[in-house]
């Protein structure tokens, strides 16, 4: 892609944004797409320092590279393997740290963009914070609610931008998908029937020099929640903002089923949330089956959205009698003949097959205006508005959901929440 | 779709309007709310002026009824119920889930609870009625002597007629109750919450249930709605309609568009091709209910009940209603359904032209049911 065509389409791209944010309801719903869509403003590039450069981390330079606004200026990741890759991937002279307290204290960057394992995101946010620099942390938020908490009020109390990664947040046909429900066309949304169904365990390989527990943190309680924490919060978040609110209660129960490798995380989790008036997000995952994939079927009276497939679907209005199609015919043509009706009749109610209509709007990546808009966010210091809060709820509702788990217990909706 | 049809989900199934002679596409969409009013009216699916008349009567409680198609609807079955001598009866009882008060849609759902005979009828109500019926429940005049296993007697309680019966200790029975057998206690579903323990006082629309219970209108919500759509059709001049809800419940207005009464087949529940019987209508709504074939063999669908002594109806048969009113139609239907052999000869007698009951079953030894047709 030349550089013309990248503008064009990256102006392409924010031009779906704006429309798709723009109708009664969404300023609400997308507060921050106005802003994020908006041209950077001219001036030096924001300097990121990025701390945790595994897969994740790599995938955010990546994205950072793109922006109009932000620089990486310096890397850090104890784990040599990794930094190999990640130094390929920025200038040879960006600086290097394998010490998060020695890239904080070196200066030379405006914010701080963390991508290490879970357990690591509250204390090394809180650091960052402390040390006066703005924060994008990878979703989810932290290990505990307790942590979520911590990382809002410091950065409250530090008058710091804090910024979490929900890329749906961003994504047009997401944008698309909330802006047509909220414009009645599927009817009143009573479900969302979300899933991550992958086949393949989810372990990685340990290279020469990398420790179990470093590189598969995933599979491990202490690190991560495992698909409530890795997957289950990018749908949850999806889930609030159609829902337009929160959970009311959750139950779930988990196993691991299939991948019995010595993993201390679910391999298969079952949960229900509950909203007010009786609506329910239903949501699975697991890690031996791939067919149905990731996705959120969000279900409303007249229709339903399938926003992974970019795809609407309106209810299928019933086909016609036929006897009395017949009926019809044979009276347009002069003939009167028996009607056989009177059966009571039942179809088979089986899945609908329909094609649906597309939602629009091909891929992009909305990773990169995440960046963008934490960038004019660093260089105002004020947040994109709305963010930290879906991002808030979104890992809330995932933690809930592990300890709904693993209690075995239906739990309310904590009321000790922080404020954001 | 041409002007003159209207398709369209409704009262949870499909319904179709065709009106020959002129298009009128006005005619249709008042016919369509006409439907949709009822299923707004009735619906236990969501919030109704039925679900919330339900949720006092789960308590055993009270209400006035201020919505006028319910109000009508409830009157409709109250004239049926006394019709059919309490065949025709859309409670369902009041089961611990409706005891706890509230009575949401999932509780009420005809897939929740075991279901009875919905059904009514209009003018014999007096007054508020729109429709145009022209039968009247005495004309069905079954009669109660003769009765081995069902236990009935007639009380007045504020001038509704109570028939019940129990199998309840007598300590906890109501004033003039005999014991009775009954399936409902099995299911949780008290033998006393049925019609009879409803009391409707006419001058205040107050409705009251001496014991929990809650209503599914059910079929007769079909009926009643399509009678509703006539109407609207009539007021609006046509003169040839054929109206269609789940194609079991018929209505047709006039005569057929080429003339002469409209010519229907019943088909064979289980044989394809194979007819049950044919009728001519005119002016006339038809009502099938049967036990077996593809409405019956629906997942999730419970056993009819007969409310009277709560049995279950094993027996395969269809059951076939001609009446003035869709409403009628679908109590009698149901009604002969349900009915023991003597209960339905007795139906059945009171209009041989337009009361079938179809056996399905096999007798003994027979290689196929043999149909024992009216």
């Amino acid at each position: 892609m030349t550089d013309d065509d990248f503008a064009l389409s990256r102006r392409s791209f924010l031009d779906r944004v704006l429309v798709a944010s723009a109708s009664v309801g969404m300023s609400v719903a997308a507060p921050w797409t106005a802003l994020a869509a908006a041209e950077p403003a001219s001036g030096p590039r924001v300097r990121l320092g990025v701390i945790g450069t595994g897969d994740r981390g790599r995938a955010l330079i990546q994205n950072i590279n793109k922006t109009r606004n932000c620089t990486v200026a310096a890397l850090c990741d104890p784990f040599a393997p990794h930094m190999a890759k990640a130094r390929a991937l920025v200038p040879a002279s960006t600086p290097v740290f394998t010490d998060h307290r020695a890239l904080l204290d070196a200066k030379g960057i405006d914010a701080v963009v963390i991508a290490t394992p879970l357990d690591l995101h509250a204390r090394l946010t809180i650091e960052a914070l402390d040390a006066g620099y703005p924060v994008f942390c990878e979703k989810a938020m932290a290990r505990t609610i307790a942590d979520c908490g911590a990382m809002v009020t410091r950065a409250r109390q530090r008058g710091k931008v804090l910024q979490i990664g929900h890329q749906r947040l961003f994504n047009p046909t997401y944008l698309n998908a909330l802006k047509r429900a909220k414009s009645g066309e599927i009817g009143t949304i009573t479900q969302i029937r979300a899933s991550w169904h992958r086949n393949r365990s989810w372990r990685r390989d340990v290279p020469a020099g990398g420790q179990e527990r470093e590189i598969n943190w995933r599979l491990y309680r202490a690190r991560s929640a495992g698909l409530m924490t890795e997957l289950a919060t990018h749908q949850l978040q999806v889930a609030n903002w159609f829902m337009d609110g929160l959970p009311t209660r959750v139950m779930g129960s988990g196993s691991i089923c299939f991948w019995k490798d010595g993993r201390e995380v679910y391999d298969q989790v079952a949960l229900i949330f509950d909203y007010s008036e009786g609506r329910k997000v239903i949501y699975t995952s697991m890690l031996n089956n791939a067919r149905y994939g990731c996705e959120e079927q969000i279900q409303g009276s007249k229709g339903t959205i399938e926003p992974e497939l970019g795809r609407i679907y309106q209810e299928v209005q019933p086909a016609a009698v036929p006897a009395l199609a017949k009926m019809r015919k044979d009276v347009q043509a002069g003939r009167k003949n028996t009607v056989p009706i009177g059966g009571a009749t039942w179809f088979p109610e089986l899945p609908v097959t329909t094609p649906g209509d597309s939602l629009g709007w091909g891929e992009y990546d909305e990773t990169m205006l995440q960046f963008e808009g934490f960038g004019e966010a660093v260089r105002s210091g004020k947040e994109v508005p709305g963010l930290l809060a879906q991002a808030y709820y979104a890992s809330v509702a995932s933690l809930l959901g592990e300890q709904a788990i693993d209690t075995g217990r239906a739990l309310d909706w904590p009321t000790d929440l922080v404020t954001v | 779709m041409e002007a003159s049809v209207a398709r369209f989900a409704a009262m949870g199934t499909r319904v179709e309007l065709h009106l020959f002679g002129r298009d009128a596409p006005d005619a249709l969409a008042a016919a369509r709310a006409a439907v949709e009013a009822v299923e707004d009216a009735l619906t236990v699916r969501r919030e109704s002026p039925a679900v919330a008349l339900n949720r006092m009567l789960a308590r055993g409680g009270e209400a006035v009824v201020a919505d006028p198609l319910l109000w009508e609807a409830l009157l409709a079955v109250d004239a049926m119920w006394g019709a059919t001598d309490g065949l025709f009866d859309p409670c369902v009882g009041g089961g611990p889930e409706l005891l706890r008060g509230s009575c949401d849609e999932h509780t009420l759902s005809p897939d929740a609870v075991p279901r009875r005979t919905p059904g009514p009828s209009w003018e014999s109500l007096g007054g508020s009625c729109e429709m145009s019926p022209t039968w009247t429940p005495a004309s069905v005049g079954a009669e109660r002597e003769g009765e081995e296993t069902i236990s009935l007697q007639c009380v007045s309680r504020g001038g509704v007629a109570v028939v019940a019966s129990s199998s309840l200790p007598p300590s906890r029975q109501g004033p003039g109750l005999r014991r009775g057998t009954s399936a409902l206690e099995a299911n949780d579903v008290s033998p006393l919450s049925r019609w009879s323990a409803l009391t409707i006082d006419r001058a205040t629309r107050r409705v009251a249930a001496a014991h929990p219970l809650a209503l599914d209108f059910g079929g007769f919500g079909k009926g009643y709605a399509l009678d509703r759509a006539v109407a609207a059709l009539r007021s609006a001049g046509v003169i040839s309609a054929f109206l269609s809800a789940g194609e079991s419940s018929i209505a047709v207005i006039g005569e057929h568009p080429l003339g002469g009464a409209w010519p229907l087949a019943i088909p064979h529940p289980e044989i394809d091709g194979m007819w049950l019987s044919e009728l001519e209508l005119t002016d006339a709504s038809l009502s099938v209910s049967s036990t077996v074939g593809a409405g019956a063999a629906k997942p999730g669908r419970v056993a009819m009940i007969r409310p009277i002594d709560g049995a279950i109806v094993t027996r395969r048969a269809t059951a076939v209603a001609v009446a003035a009113t869709g409403a009628e139609a679908e109590a009698l239907s149901t009604a002969l359904l349900v009915a023991d052999a003597s209960a339905a000869d007795r139906l059945r007698a009171a209009a041989p032209d337009r009361r079938f009951l179809f056996s399905h079953d096999a007798p003994t030894r027979a290689d196929r049911p043999m149909e024992l047709t009216a």
